[in-house]
């Protein structure tokens, strides 16, 4: 049933608005079977004119959901939670591969290519954000 | 859970030159030997240090429940060795080896997990003192973190990936973000250099 309900939301144009913010592009590379940790991306965009800040993540079908930050310091790469991520009035902040994502894990269900994961954002303001994010083969290019 | 393992990055001096931003490896003024060592797949193969001889090869340590920056090194990877395939002479493609520095979860998976990415790519790992040897020679760096409340834990690691040469030493590293032309770009000129060197 929930399939089904992510399918028909799915169908509903690709851009997901909030008040004043956008998210274009969410996707989740697809990853291998035995991986049990995965990450989405997304482009956020706030067209109003007060900063927005996002301040929790949660994803359908997964135990658990954070917004995390990949970084390279010294030549080691490690991930540190965020705990608040501003974007700017007017501007756009980018989660993309090898920076910040939305890390999920323990998913309940084995998540495959063509498959939407609905994740909710939440913002300082209170305000909640439903994304839906495709499942993507690795070679989808996005 | 063992104390942390970890090997400090600066236990081998290498002659490492600085590193210009965008610049996608840097080559080693002095080769380093690989010392003896033995991993295994998960159908227990062995790869040992003779599995590097007469080839190129790409070593990248990593861990299976990594969720952003080793997917996508690996698959950048992929993308460099198509690219590389279009440069040099078919039996100069190098060969990528994914090494999990996390055995206790990966050893079961870890071979699917880098044929999921490409069908020529092995995954390997072992005891931690093998794993540690190679470590130690390619100056690279992992370290388990404390697990959270959910048991998941975390693995530090280099982000770049070592290149050896046929002779089975060290010759440079690849950095993030590993774009494909200019990493194959890099590798052919590796390459030639490499050449230049056995006077062929
Ligand atoms: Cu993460």
């Amino acid at each position: 049933m929930m399939r089904f309900l992510a399918a028909v939301i799915f169908a509903l144009p690709w851009i997901v608005q909030a008040d004043g913010i956008v998210a274009e592009n969410a996707y989740i590379p697809v990853a291998p079977p035995m991986v049990h940790s995965h990450s989405a991306y997304m482009s956020l965009h706030n067209n109003g004119d007060k900063v927005r800040s996002l301040i929790g993540v949660a994803a359908q079908e997964y135990g658990m959901a954070h917004l995390h930050q990949s970084q390279v310091i010294d030549g080691i790469a490690s991930m540190s939670p965020v705990a608040q991520l501003d974007i700017p009035a007017r501007g756009s902040v980018a989660l993309a591969p090898g920076g910040l994502h939305v890390m999920m894990m323990m998913p309940k269900v084995a998540v495959q290519a063509g498959e939407v994961v609905l994740l909710t954002l939440t913002f300082a303001d209170g305000e909640l954000m439903t994304v839906s994010a495709l499942v993507e083969d690795r070679n989808a290019g996005s | 859970m063992k104390p942390l393992a970890y090997a400090l990055a600066c236990s081998v001096g290498l002659s490492v030159g600085p590193a210009i931003a965008q610049v996608q490896g840097v080559m080693l003024d002095a080769p380093v030997p690989i010392p003896a060592f033995t991993l295994a797949d998960q159908a227990d193969q062995t790869f040992s240090a003779t599995d590097l001889a007469d080839h190129w090869t790409l070593v990248m340590f990593g861990y299976n429940s990594c969720p952003d920056v080793c997917p996508f090194t690996l698959g950048n990877l992929e993308a460099a060795i198509a690219e590389t395939a279009l440069r040099v002479r078919p039996d100069n493609v190098p060969r990528v080896v994914f090494i999990s520095v996390d055995p206790a979860r990966d050893a079961d998976t870890v071979t699917d997990y880098a044929l999921f990415f490409h069908p020529d790519f092995r995954g390997v790992t072992g005891a931690r003192v093998q794993i540690d040897a190679l470590i130690e020679a390619t100056d690279s760096f992992y370290r388990l973190m404390p697990p959270d409340p959910s048991g998941y834990y975390e693995v530090q690691h280099s982000s770049a990936v070592s290149v050896i040469g046929p002779d089975g030493q060290l010759r440079a590293k690849l950095q993030p973000p590993f774009d494909p032309g200019a990493t194959a770009e890099f590798l052919a000129r590796l390459q030639i250099n490499y050449r230049r060197e056995f006077g062929q």
